[in-house]
């Protein structure tokens, strides 16, 4: 059972490239690209960060594949 | 942080602040003349590799690497090597500490998988010679094939997440 996210959509909502981002979180440009790509999981560390930092639950940004 | 370039051959310099260079390139050069004594101990092996499948079978000690091998100034140059190769692992491990959990995932997961797979392998040499049926452990082919299995894994890291 894998993970889906709306990270890419929720950035673009903010105007944000993936490089600003990646700054705010903490992580290289290269991890929040593969997050948006499905290729990469966070850390639910990381995750609760992209959640405070978009002001929405984690669930809105991740949740289980069915 | 450190950015995976080139599928996982090399990383993109400029994602680097200056600690991190400083830090990634005190380790390379470091590591180089543990490479280059590393390298030495290969070529007489290759060396002797080939001389037994020619069947000439193997010279005597006075073939010219193993001369070389054999000299002091060899050996010191190996205790020389061994310092800066202990000083290339904790430049590579603080700069590994300043990185970012997929850099990390993914050294982690060679490192991890390598070694593993090396113990399994060493483990299975000891019984077989226990057995008899393996002779004296070769430690430079065991290190090789540690290295192999690291850079394997590694790329295959790379291709999975990053």
């Amino acid at each position: 059972m894998g993970v889906t996210n709306r990270l890419q959509p929720m950035r673009s909502e903010q105007r944000w490239t993936q490089a600003e981002l990646a700054q705010r979180v903490g992580v290289s440009r290269q991890t929040i690209n593969s997050i948006e790509t499905g290729r990469f999981e966070p850390s639910l560390g990381l995750a609760l960060k992209l959640a405070r930092l978009l002001d929405v639950p984690v669930e809105t940004i991740f949740a289980l594949d069915h | 942080m450190v950015e995976i370039t080139h599928g996982g051959t090399w990383f993109k310099w400029s994602s680097l602040d200056r600690r991190d260079k400083w830090l990634a390139g005190l380790s390379i050069a470091a590591s180089l003349p543990s490479g280059i004594v590393a390298g030495i101990m290969l070529g007489g092996a290759l060396h002797r590799t080939g001389q037994l499948l020619g069947g000439n079978g193997f010279e005597e000690p006075a073939d010219t690497v193993q001369r070389m091998v054999d000299s002091a100034a060899y050996r010191s140059a190996a205790l020389v090597a061994l310092a800066l190769a202990i000083v290339s692992a904790l430049a590579w491990w603080r700069f590994s500490l300043r990185q970012d959990e997929l850099f990390n995932r993914i050294q982690n997961y060679s490192m991890g998988r390598a070694g593993g797979w090396s113990m399994a392998i060493a483990t299975g040499w000891w019984f077989l010679q226990l057995a008899g049926l393996a002779g004296a452990f070769p430690l430079g082919a065991f290190l090789l094939a540690m290295m192999l299995l690291l850079l394997g894994f590694w790329f295959h890291g790379v291709r999975r997440w990053a």
